[in-house]
């Protein structure tokens, strides 16, 4: 995934139709906020995390790593989604990278319970 | 390595079984909030742990519970529809199922049991009933 690959465009952030739009800016806090994040809880040197980082394999990550991660989503952004809602989009598509976090995170922040019917 | 045996007295068929193990101290960092994880803990459960005399073994045992549970219906449940409620060296813990989530589960009945070892909480979680 390149790291523009999951912008929305320029533009405010707003709402649209049920969906927030995100501006280049935000989904780059967004982007440093995930990869912080992992540097921090991991341990491990930020400079060293790619988009392709796998999450369990590489940084023994797990759900409560995730779950810490969507709830400074959730607050930083004022996101209302349900746990069962984003596990349920979750087990279709899984999010095994630090690459496909990202994303998942832009879409929740986007979408909110509506990310279920995202195809990301 | 730790070991743990123990028998079922739960009644009717087994529809599914969850495990789940969570390290404790990962529930006792500083500056965490009281709730830390409002997605997946209730209030009442966030007010029991503190009162509990050891929020971070209450709220871990809540959530060792949660991924069991989580598991052993083998898809997507609502955390906080089931509330759980572990004092220290419970193994088998209080929890309160919500109306909706029982009827989720089939009017499944819910069988949790803890056991710790080595700064671990180890949660099964026995779902039985006739569907």
């Amino acid at each position: 995934m390149g790291s523009q690959g999951a912008f929305a465009g320029p533009g405010p952030v707003g709402e649209n139709d049920g969906m927030r739009d995100i501006d280049q800016a935000t989904a780059l806090e967004i982007r440093d906020l995930v990869f912080d994040f992992f540097a921090a809880e991991c341990d491990v040197d930020r400079a060293t995390l790619q988009d392709s980082t796998r999450i369990i394999e590489e940084l023994e990550g797990d759900s409560l790593m995730f779950l810490s991660l969507l709830e400074k989503v959730r607050k930083r952004y004022g996101i209302g989604i349900e746990l069962k809602v984003l596990a349920r989009h979750l087990m279709k598509r899984p999010a095994n990278t630090i690459g496909q976090v990202v994303e998942l995170s832009l879409a929740i922040v986007r979408h909110g319970d509506d990310v279920v019917n995202v195809e990301l | 390595m730790t070991s743990s045996t123990w028998n079922s007295d739960g009644r009717g068929p087994l529809r599914g079984v969850g495990v789940d193990v969570e390290r404790i101290a990962r529930f006792a960092r500083p500056g965490d909030p009281r709730n830390p994880l409002p997605l997946v803990f209730t209030e009442r459960e966030a007010d029991f742990a503190a009162s509990s005399g050891d929020p971070a073994r209450a709220l871990c045992a809540a959530f060792c519970v949660k991924e069991a549970l989580f598991k052993a219906a083998g898809r997507p449940v609502d955390a906080r529809a089931c509330e759980v409620f572990a004092r220290p060296g419970d193994e088998v813990p209080g929890i309160v199922v919500g109306a909706t989530l029982a009827a989720d589960l089939g009017g499944a009945s819910v069988a949790v049991r803890l056991f710790e070892a080595g700064g671990d909480l180890v949660a099964t979680v026995e779902l039985r009933g006739f569907q």
